[in-house]
C-alpha cells in the first residue's frame, strides 16, 4: 500500500482528501494527492464517497428551496419589520438624582405613547375634579377691614382696662373679636 | 484549485441582469423604502431558505429563520458598512439564526443524543428521534433518501452540521466557515472530516 494512502489517515492534519476536494490545498499538495489518486483505488472510492455526500446534501437543500411555499413571506416580513420600527419617542436623558418633577416633565414630551397620554389625561381630570369639589377657604378679615367700621357689632364688654368687642364682617361673615386696651398706665415694675 | 463543484454562494453581491442595482437598493433600504425591501426579499428568499433548510432540515423552521433574517436586515441595515458584500452579510445573519436554533433544539432535546465530538467519538446514547422523520406525510412525499439523510444529519452536533452545510451547500471556504462559526480553521477541518465520515457511514446505501 502507498505510504501516502489518505484513507489510513484519521487524525487532524493528516487528512488531505477533504481539503483536496474543497480546493483548500496548495498547488504542490494538490498535485501530490492527485498523483496518489491515480494509483490508489481505496482513496478514489473515499473521495467519491465524500463527493457523493456533498451532492446529496446540496440536491436535497436545493430541492426543498424549490418546493418551499413563499406565499405570505413578504407580508409577514413587512408586518414584522413595521412592528419593530415604530418610531420611538425621543428619550430625554434624566439624571440619576433628578426628582419626580423631572420625571414627570420628561413624561410630558410631545411624543407620548397612548398609555402615557391616557395616564396624563386621567391625572389632569382628577386634579380638576378634586379642585372643583373643595370649598373655597373662608376669607380672613383683615385688620383694615375691622377698622373700617362696616362690621356689625354683636356684643361688647367694657372693663376698667379696656373692652372686648365681638363683631361680624358683613362681607365674609367671619366673627371678629377685638380687644381694646384703654389703660395707658405702664405695667407694674416686676422688681417692686 | 477546487476539485468539487459546490453550488456557488455568489457572495460577490453582483446583481442579476434586469434587476435593480444592489447599491441603489441598499441605499433605499437604509431609508426604509418598503418597495426596495420587497425586492430584496424576493431576490434572496430562495437562497436564504436553502441555507436555513440545509442547516435545520425542517421546512417550517427554515421559513421562520428566513423571515426573521429579513426582519433583522430591515432593522439593522444601518450597521451594514459595505465592508463585505451584502449577501455575505445577509448570509451570516441567516446562518447565525439557524445555528442558534440548532443549539436551542439541542438544549430542548429530552432524549439522549448521539453526537460526535471533534475527535469523532460518539457522545451519549443512541438518539431515537431524528428531525422530521416522525411526520408520515413527509416520509411519503420525500422518499426514503430524505428520511435517511435527515436521520443521519440529526446525529451530527449542531456545530458539525453547520460546518458541513456551509461547505457543501453554500460553498464557503474554510476561512469563511471559521469566521461564521467562530472557530479555528483546524476545527473546521476536523469537523468536516468527521461529519463526512459519519454521513458516509449512515448513507452508504444511497452513495
Amino acid at each position: 500500500m502507498d505510504k501516502l494512502c489518505y484513507t489510513l489517515k484519521d487524525k487532524l492534519g493528516k487528512d488531505k482528501l477533504g481539503p483536496f476536494l474543497d480546493g483548500e490545498l496548495t498547488e504542490e499538495e494538490s498535485s501530490a494527492v492527485a498523483a496518489h489518486l491515480e494509483t490508489c483505488s481505496q482513496c478514489r472510492d473515499a473521495l467519491m464517497g465524500m463527493r457523493s455526500v456533498g451532492v446529496l446534501l446540496r440536491d436535497d437543500a436545493i430541492k426543498a428551496a424549490e418546493e418551499a411555499n413563499y406565499s405570505g413571506l413578504w407580508d409577514r416580513v413587512r408586518a414584522g419589520s413595521l412592528a419593530e420600527t415604530v418610531p420611538a419617542a425621543p428619550v430625554t436623558p434624566v439624571k440619576g438624582n433628578d426628582g419626580w418633577l423631572e420625571h414627570f416633565l420628561a413624561g410630558l414630551r410631545p411624543m407620548l405613547t397612548p398609555i402615557e397620554g391616557l395616564a396624563v389625561a386621567l391625572l389632569v381630570v382628577g386634579v380638576v375634579y378634586f379642585a372643583a369639589t373643595l370649598r373655597p377657604p373662608m376669607a380672613r378679615p383683615s385688620v383694615m377691614e375691622a377698622a373700617t367700621g362696616n362690621e356689625a357689632e354683636i356684643d361688647s364688654i367694657e372693663t376698667d382696662s379696656g373692652a372686648v368687642m365681638v363683631v361680624q364682617s358683613p362681607e365674609s361673615g367671619a366673627t371678629i373679636i377685638i380687644l381694646v386696651d384703654t389703660d395707658n398706665t405702664p405695667d407694674e415694675d416686676p422688681t417692686t | 484549485m477546487n476539485n468539487s463543484a459546490p453550488r456557488s454562494s455568489n457572495d460577490s453581491g453582483h446583481d442579476e441582469p434586469g434587476l435593480p442595482d444592489l447599491p441603489d437598493l441598499i441605499d433605499r433600504l437604509r431609508r426604509h423604502d418598503e418597495k426596495a425591501f420587497e425586492v430584496v426579499v424576493q431576490r434572496y428568499r430562495k437562497r436564504a431558505y436553502t441555507t436555513a433548510y440545509a442547516m435545520l432540515g425542517d421546512e417550517a423552521e427554515a421559513m421562520d429563520v428566513v423571515q426573521e433574517a429579513f426582519i433583522r436586515v430591515f432593522k439593522t441595515i444601518g450597521a451594514f458598512k459595505g465592508e463585505s458584500s451584502f449577501y455575505t452579510w445577509f448570509h451570516r445573519i441567516v446562518t447565525n439564526l439557524a445555528i442558534d436554533r440548532l443549539r436551542r433544539r439541542k438544549t430542548r432535546q429530552t432524549q439522549p443524543l448521539t453526537y460526535i465530538n471533534d475527535e469523532g467519538e460518539d457522545e451519549g446514547e443512541e438518539r431515537h428521534e431524528a428531525d422530521g422523520i416522525n411526520n408520515p406525510d413527509r416520509v411519503l412525499e420525500s422518499g426514503q433518501l430524505r428520511v435517511d439523510l435527515n436521520r443521519a444529519l440529526s446525529e451530527l452536533s449542531p456545530d458539525h452540521r453547520a460546518v458541513i452545510m456551509l461547505r457543501e451547500v453554500d460553498g464557503l471556504s474554510y476561512i469563511k466557515i471559521a469566521e461564521v462559526t467562530n472557530c479555528s480553521i483546524g476545527t473546521v477541518m476536523s469537523r468536516l472530516f468527521y461529519a463526512r465520515k459519519k454521513l458516509q457511514e449512515r448513507l452508504k446505501e444511497h452513495l
